[in-house]
């Protein structure tokens, strides 16, 4: 089975950072690293704790940052959670990882169609609205 | 490997006075009481329940704190 990416841009105060972001429909929340979180100059404000699929349960700052995509001409205001854990291990070299808050949030379907990625001939597609723009 | 399928399990608000915190804590009671668990300690409100896993949930709590 594919696994999905799409390239985002995050802009906070002034700063604009492009990266390729990975797609879990199976995470509550979207994550960014901390890294990327001190790039952007981005002002934490509250606290999560969040489930990990191996039963741990780490705590994340919430940040608010602006994020585009172009492709799909989204464009919206969101709350992101902050942390390295997911990406410690990283060989993908993402630093974002897009929950099903922001795919709710700006009505992206996921559809798995086949022939279309991966290797197996199945995979999935992201597919936004025509009317996606958006923002609070 | 990248880990995933992240679960949101508790949520932590800092307030800047006690009587703000009251007050948050009432609005949240009163509009999503019936799907969270509250609790105020520390000048913080620590929110839980099934409903935390909704992110319109957690942007309004985290917004009417910003706001308050």
């Amino acid at each position: 089975m594919g696994r999905l990416f799409r390239a985002v841009t995050l802009r906070n105060a002034g700063r604009s950072i492009m990266i390729v972001a990975f797609i879990d429909s199976g995470s509550d929340t979207t994550i960014i690293s901390h890294r990327l979180a001190r790039k952007l100059h981005l002002r934490p404000f509250g606290k999560d704790n969040i489930e990990l699929p191996d039963g741990r349960v780490i705590p994340t700052y919430v940040g608010k940052v602006m994020i585009e995509v172009e492709r799909d001409n989204i464009k919206k205001m969101f709350r992101v959670d902050i942390t390295d854990l997911p990406f410690n291990e990283d060989i993908d070299d993402v630093d974002m990882i897009i929950g099903v808050d922001l795919l709710q949030a700006c009505n992206i379907k996921l559809q798995f169609i086949e022939g279309h990625a991966g290797r197996s001939g199945k995979g999935p597609v992201w597919r936004a609205p025509a009317d996606a723009v958006s923002s609070r | 490997m990248v880990m995933r399928s992240f679960r949101i399990v508790k949520l932590i608000v800092p307030m800047k006075s006690k009587a703000a915190l009251l007050k948050l804590k009432d609005k949240v009671q009163k509009r999503y009481g019936h799907v969270l668990v509250l609790r105020t300690r520390n000048k913080k409100l620590y929110v839980s329940g099934k409903g935390i896993g909704d992110y319109r949930v957690r942007n309004w709590i985290l917004d009417q704190a910003e706001a308050g």
